[in-house]
C-alpha cells in the first residue's frame, strides 16, 4: 500500500493541454474520486498514474518512488476499466490468474489466491466460463478479482460502474465502497457521476478543463463549493445560478436580480457590485398561496413527479428556476405560485472569477 | 527486467514493423529503382515506344482491360442484385458463384480452350442449334481477344459480385423498412436507396476489376501461345516476350516502368477510397458514411457463436445491425423468376468447370465422338487420364506445397507483429499501410526482371527459396492490411489491461492479439494459400526444372505443369483437364469450407495479388 502524489503534472496532446499542472496527494488507504465532465482530463490523469500515458511535465510518485519512467507493469498498480477489458478468449480463471502467471508465481500460490479471491467476490461458480457468458455485474466482479488478486499498492478505477444498469449501479456502489474499506488499498476512482463520487469517496477532486477546481470531502463539496462550476456540477438536480448585484439600500444589503425580477435581503456582509447567486432546488420553497416571506411570484412551467418528490420548473417573467418539493404540494400547470429562498442556504460567487464568496 | 528487453520495449513500434519494411524495401522498392536505373542508362526508357508492335499491344491492353471490366461489372452487379433479393439460398448461390475465382488463371485458360474448341467445344455446338456457325475463337485473329475477355471475365466476375454484394448487405435494414413505408419498391428502391448507398462499393469493385484485368498475365499467356498472339498480347505479356523470350531485358525494365505508371492512377484512386487514415483512427470518420472497409466488416460481425466477436460487439453498439428483415415487399421480380435467373447464372458459372471435369473422365470415343457433336454426360469413365496427370504432377506438387507452406508461415510471422505495430502505435502513420496497398495494386510483372537477377546473384535461382522469398510480395501487403483491420477492432483497453497485468509487446501479441484475431489469421492463410498456388509468372521465370527429389532444387509449380502440358505434348485434352481439375479442386473445397473467412478476406482486403 502506498500514497500517490502528483506534482505539477501536465499533459498535452499536440497543442491541446488536457491536464494543466495539477497537484494531487492521495493518502495511503484513501478512496479518492476524480470527478469531472467528459473531456475534463480526469481519465488522462488516471492513465498517467497507471503509466499508460507519459506525462508531459511534472512528477508522479507512488509511495516515495518516482514512477515517471517506470512501465505500467512494474508500477504495482491494478486498474479496472470502464468496459472491464476482460480477455475475451480466456476463461474467468485464466483472466484472474494471468497477472500472477506473468509474474512467475507458483501454481500452488495462484490456485490458493484464486480460491480466496473468488470466494470473497462470490464468483467461484463462474471460474470456468468465458467473459461473454457473464452478465454485466458478473463481468465487473471478475474485473475486480483480476485487480485484487495481485495485492497491488494502488487500485485505479476508470468509471467501472458506467456500463451497469441503473439499479445494479447503486448496489455495486455500496459493494465497492465496502470492499475498499476492507482491503484498505489506496484507490483512485474516476467518474463523471457526482452521485458516485459523493457516496463513495473519502475525498473528491473536481476537475474541469484540465484544472483542479476543488479537493474536498463530499460534505464540504456540497456545503462549500469552491466556485460556480463545482456548485453546478455537484448536487442533483443542479443548483440555480442567478446573475445580479449586491446593492446597499439605507444600510441594508440586498441582492437584486439583473433584470430586477426580484430582490432579497442578504445577511452576509458582501461587497457591493455584481455577483452570482446560487440556490439549490431544495432550498427554493414553493407555496400555492400567498404567505409571509414568500415574496416572489412565478408560474409553473413543467412539473416532474418522482414519487415522494417532485421537480418544478418555474418561470419568473422569463427567468427559469428549478425547485424540488414534496409531492404533497398539489400543483397544476401554469399555476401562480409564491416563492422563497432559504436565507441560510444561499451561495454567492464572484461575478468575474466564479469563486465562492464565503466571508462568514 | 533486463536491459535488452527494455530497449526493445521502448522501440517496440519500429522493431515489430522492421521485418516488413526491410522486405518491402528489398523486394519491391529496390526492383523499381533498378528498373529505372537500367532503362535510363540503356536509354530504353525512350526507345521502348519504338518496339515493334508497341501500338498494337497498347491497344490490346486497353481493349482487354475495358472489355473485361465491362463484362465483370455488368454480371457482378446482376448477380449481386439477384442474390441480395432472395431470402433463402444466398449462401448457396454465393458459394457457387465464387468457384471460378478459386481456379487458377492458367487452369481457367485450359477450361476455356476446351469450351471454345471449334470442333469439339460445347459453345460452337450450342451455337449450331441457333443456326450459327461458330468461329475458330482462339485460333482466329478477329476472335482471340474476345475469347480472352470472356475467359477473364468468367474468372474475375466473382470478386466484383462479392464486393458489390457486401456493399448491398451493409445497408441497414431499417433504411429499407423506412423506404418501403415511404412507398418505394422495385426499381425506385434500387435507384434511390440501394445504388446510392452502395456507391463506394460499386466504385471499388469497378476499380479493382480494372486493375486485375490490366495486370492479367497468366490467361493472356495461355491464349497467346495457342493462337495469333499479336492480337491478344497485352503489356505484361510483351514484357515477358521481350525480356525472357527475346532476351532484351533492358527493354523489359522500361516496359515495367510503363506498366507501373499506368497502374498508379487507379491505385491512388483506390487509396483515397480506402480512407486509411480513418481506418487507423488517425482521422475522424465522416459522419453518415463509414469507411468502406468498416462496412465490409459486417461480414465478420454477423458471425454467430464466436466468443470474441460477441464480446467485441457488446462493446461497440453499432455492429450486428445488418439483419436481413423482410425487405423489399413490393418486388422488382417475382421470387420464382429471381430463383430461375439465379439458377441459370449458377449453371453458367459452373458449366465450364463441369465440362473440364467431364472431359478429364471421358474415354477417347466420347471425347471425340465419331459422328461429331459433343457428349454432355459421359456414359463411361476412364481414370487413366487422371493417373497419367497425377504421376506427372508429383514434382510440381511437392514444390508448390512446400513453397506455399513456407510462405504462409513467414507471412504470419512478419505480418502480425507489423500489423500490431501499425494499429497500436500508429507506426509510420498511414505511410506503411499505403505502401502495402500500392505494392498490392502493382502488377507483379514489374518486379520480375530485377528479381530474376537477384535470385541468380544469390544462387537461389531454380530453388524453392527463389519462390519463397518472392511470393511474400503477393501475401504480405494484403495480410498486413487485413490484420490491421482486425487488430483495430480489439478494444485498446485489452492491451492496456495486459500491460498493467505485466505483459510486454511480444507476449501481448502472442497471448492476446493472436487468439483474438483468429478469423483474420484464417482469412490471411487462405488468401495466401490461393495466391501462392495460383501464381504462374514467377515460377515460370524463376524455375527451370521440376523437383526430382533433391530439396530444394526445382522451382516449377503446379501452374507451370498445366502450361507445359500444352506446349510439350501437344494438347492431350483429357490429361490436361485432369491436371487442371486436380490442382483446382483442393482449393475449391478448402475455400468453400472456410467460405466466410475467404469471402471476408477478399472483400475486406479487396485486392488480389
Amino acid at each position: 500500500m502506498a500514497s500517490v502524489t502528483l506534482k505539477k503534472v501536465s499533459k498535452t496532446f499536440g497543442k491541446v493541454t488536457v491536464v494543466n499542472s495539477i497537484d494531487l496527494d492521495v493518502k495511503d488507504g484513501e478512496f479518492m474520486c476524480i470527478l469531472g465532465p467528459s473531456g475534463s482530463g480526469k481519465t488522462t490523469i488516471l492513465r498517467m498514474i497507471a503509466g499508460l500515458e507519459k506525462v508531459t511535465s511534472g512528477e508522479i510518485y507512488v509511495g516515495d518512488e518516482l514512477v515517471n519512467d517506470i512501465p505500467p507493469k512494474d508500477r504495482d498498480i491494478a486498474m479496472v476499466f470502464q468496459n472491464y477489458a476482460l480477455y475475451p478468449h480466456m476463461s474467468v480463471r485464466e483472466n484472474i490468474s494471468l497477472p500472477l502467471k506473468i509474474r512467475g508465481k507458483s501454481k500452488q500460490h495462484i490456485d490458493e489466491k484464486i480460491r480466496s479471491v473468488s470466494e470473497y467476490l462470490q464468483i467461484s461458480r463462474l471460474l470456468d466460463k468465458k467473459p461473454s457468458q457473464l452478465s454485466g455485474g458478473e463481468q465487473q466482479r471478475v474485473a475486480l478479482a483480476r485487480a485484487i488478486v495481485r495485492d497491488p499498492k494502488v487500485f485505479l478505477f476508470d468509471e467501472p460502474l458506467s456500463n451497469l444498469d441503473a439499479k445494479l449501479r447503486v448496489s455495486a456502489r455500496g459493494f465497492l465502497k465496502r470492499l475498499q474499506k476492507e482491503l484498505g488499498t489506496t484507490s483512485i476512482y474516476v467518474t463523471h457521476d457526482q452521485a458516485e463520487a459523493m457516496t463513495m469517496a473519502d475525498r473528491v477532486t473536481v476537475i474541469h478543463q484540465g484544472l483542479i477546481q476543488q479537493i474536498a470531502t463530499p460534505q464540504e463539496l456540497y456545503s462549500k463549493p469552491a466556485n460556480v462550476f463545482v456548485a453546478g456540477f455537484v448536487g442533483s438536480p443542479p443548483m440555480n445560478i442567478i446573475s445580479g448585484s449586491i446593492v446597499n439600500r439605507d444600510g441594508t444589503l440586498y441582492f437584486r436580480e439583473e433584470e430586477d425580477r426580484f430582490d432579497i435581503k442578504v445577511k452576509n456582509s458582501l461587497p457591493e457590485g455584481k455577483v452570482l447567486l446560487g440556490v439549490r432546488p431544495e432550498d427554493l420553497l414553493v407555496s400555492t398561496y400567498s404567505r409571509e416571506d414568500y415574496t416572489m411570484i412565478a408560474d409553473v412551467y413543467v412539473q416532474e413527479p418522482l414519487g415522494p418528490l417532485q421537480y418544478l420548473s418555474l418561470d419568473m417573467k422569463g427567468l427559469k428556476l428549478l425547485s424540488q418539493t414534496s409531492s404533497d404540494l398539489k400543483i397544476s400547470l401554469n399555476q401562480h405560485v409564491y416563492l422563497k429562498f432559504r436565507e441560510d442556504r444561499l451561495y454567492f460567487f464572484s461575478h468575474e472569477t466564479g469563486r465562492g464568496l464565503y466571508l462568514t | 527486467m533486463n536491459i535488452k528487453a527494455s530497449i526493445f520495449e521502448k522501440h517496440a513500434d519500429w522493431f515489430l514493423v522492421l521485418p516488413l519494411i526491410a522486405y518491402l524495401s528489398a523486394f519491391t522498392l529496390f526492383p523499381i529503382l533498378e528498373n529505372l536505373y537500367i532503362s535510363v542508362t540503356t536509354g530504353t526508357i525512350i526507345s521502348v515506344f519504338s518496339l515493334p508492335f508497341m501500338d498494337q499491344t497498347l491497344i490490346n491492353t486497353g481493349i482487354f482491360s475495358l472489355g473485361t471490366v465491362s463484362l465483370e461489372f455488368l454480371f457482378g452487379l446482376i448477380l449481386a442484385i439477384l442474390v441480395d433479393r432472395v431470402k433463402r439460398g444466398s449462401k448457396f448461390f454465393s458459394s457457387i458463384f465464387i468457384i471460378p475465382l478459386l481456379v487458377s488463371p492458367v487452369a481457367v485458360a485450359v477450361i476455356w480452350l476446351l469450351i471454345l474448341d471449334p470442333q469439339y467445344g460445347p459453345l460452337n455446338y450450342f451455337l449450331s442449334f441457333l443456326g450459327i456457325k461458330g468461329p475458330f475463337w482462339v485460333g482466329q485473329q478477329s476472335t482471340i481477344m474476345l475469347s480472352a475477355i470472356i475467359a477473364s471475365a468468367w474468372e474475375e466476375t466473382p470478386l466484383t459480385f462479392l464486393i458489390i454484394y457486401a456493399g448491398f448487405k451493409s445497408i441497414p435494414s431499417q433504411i429499407y423498412e423506412a423506404a418501403s413505408v415511404d412507398g418505394l419498391g422495385g426499381f425506385s428502391l434500387l435507384k434511390n436507396i440501394t445504388f446510392p448507398m452502395a456507391k463506394p462499393s460499386l466504385a471499388v469493385a469497378a476499380l479493382l476489376a480494372l486493375m486485375t484485368s490490366f495486370r492479367s498475365f497468366d490467361l493472356v499467356y495461355m491464349f497467346a501461345i495457342n493462337g495469333p498472339f499479336l492480337y491478344v498480347q497485352t503489356l505484361p505479356y510483351l514484357l515477358y516476350q521481350v525480356s525472357f523470350v527475346s532476351n532484351f531485358q533492358q527493354y523489359g525494365s522500361a516496359i515495367s516502368l510503363l506498366i507501373m505508371l499506368i497502374a498508379l492512377l487507379p491505385t491512388f484512386l483506390l487509396l483515397r477510397m480506402m480512407r486509411i487514415d480513418e481506418r487507423l483512427g488517425l482521422k475522424k470518420e465522416r459522419e453518415g458514411s463509414p469507411a468502406f472497409t468498416q462496412r465490409l466488416k459486417s461480414l465478420f460481425k454477423a458471425r454467430k457463436g464466436n466468443l470474441s466477436s460477441r464480446h467485441l460487439a457488446s462493446l461497440m453498439p453499432d455492429v450486428g445491425r445488418n439483419k436481413k428483415a423482410s425487405k423489399k415487399s413490393k418486388s422488382l421480380l417475382p421470387d420464382a423468376l429471381t430463383y430461375a435467373l439465379l439458377s441459370i447464372a449458377a449453371i453458367l458459372s459452373i458449366f465450364p468447370f463441369y465440362w473440364t471435369v467431364v472431359t478429364s473422365l471421358k474415354t477417347y470415343n466420347e471425347l471425340f465422338p465419331a459422328g461429331g457433336g459433343i457428349v454432355l454426360f459421359p456414359t463411361q469413365i476412364d481414370l487413366s487420364n487422371w493417373v497419367e496427370a497425377l504421376i506427372e504432377l508429383y514434382g510440381y506438387l511437392v514444390t508448390s506445397l512446400s513453397v506455399t507452406a513456407a510462405v504462409v508461415l513467414l507471412t504470419i510471422l512478419i505480418a502480425v507483429p507489423a500489423a500490431y505495430s501499425i494499429s497500436r502505435f500508429k507506426t509510420g502513420g498511414t505511410k506503411i499501410v499505403s505502401w502495402n496497398i500500392i505494392v498490392n495494386s502493382m502488377p507483379s510483372v514489374i518486379f520480375i526482371i530485377p528479381l530474376f537477377y537477384y535470385t541468380q546473384a544469390a544462387h537461389i535461382y531454380n530453388t524453392w527459396w527463389s519462390l519463397i522469398s518472392t511470393y511474400l510480395i503477393f501475401t504480405l501487403p494484403i495480410s498486413v492490411w487485413l490484420l490491421v483491420g482486425f487488430i483495430e477492432d480489439i478494444p485498446k483497453q485489452i492491451d492496456e489491461a495486459a500491460r498493467i497485468d505485466g505483459m510486454g509487446s511480444f507476449s501481448i501479441i502472442w497471448r492476446m492479439v493472436f487468439p483474438l484475431i483468429k478469423p483474420g489469421i484464417i482469412a490471411v492463410v487462405i488468401l495466401s494459400v490461393i495466391n501462392c498456388w495460383h501464381e504462374f509468372l514467377f515460377t515460370l521465370i524463376l524455375g527451370l526444372t521440376v523437383f526430382s527429389g533433391q530439396v530444394p532444387v526445382g522451382a516449377r509449380g503446379v501452374t507451370v505443369f498445366i502450361s507445359n502440358f500444352i506446349s510439350a505434348t501437344g494438347i492431350n485434352w483429357a490429361t490436361i483437364s485432369a491436371g487442371a481439375v486436380a490442382i483446382s479442386l483442393p482449393l475449391i473445397i478448402l475455400a468453400i469450407i472456410l467460405q466466410k473467412y475467404f469471402i471476408g478476406g477478399l472483400t475486406l482486403g479487396s485486392t488480389k495479388g
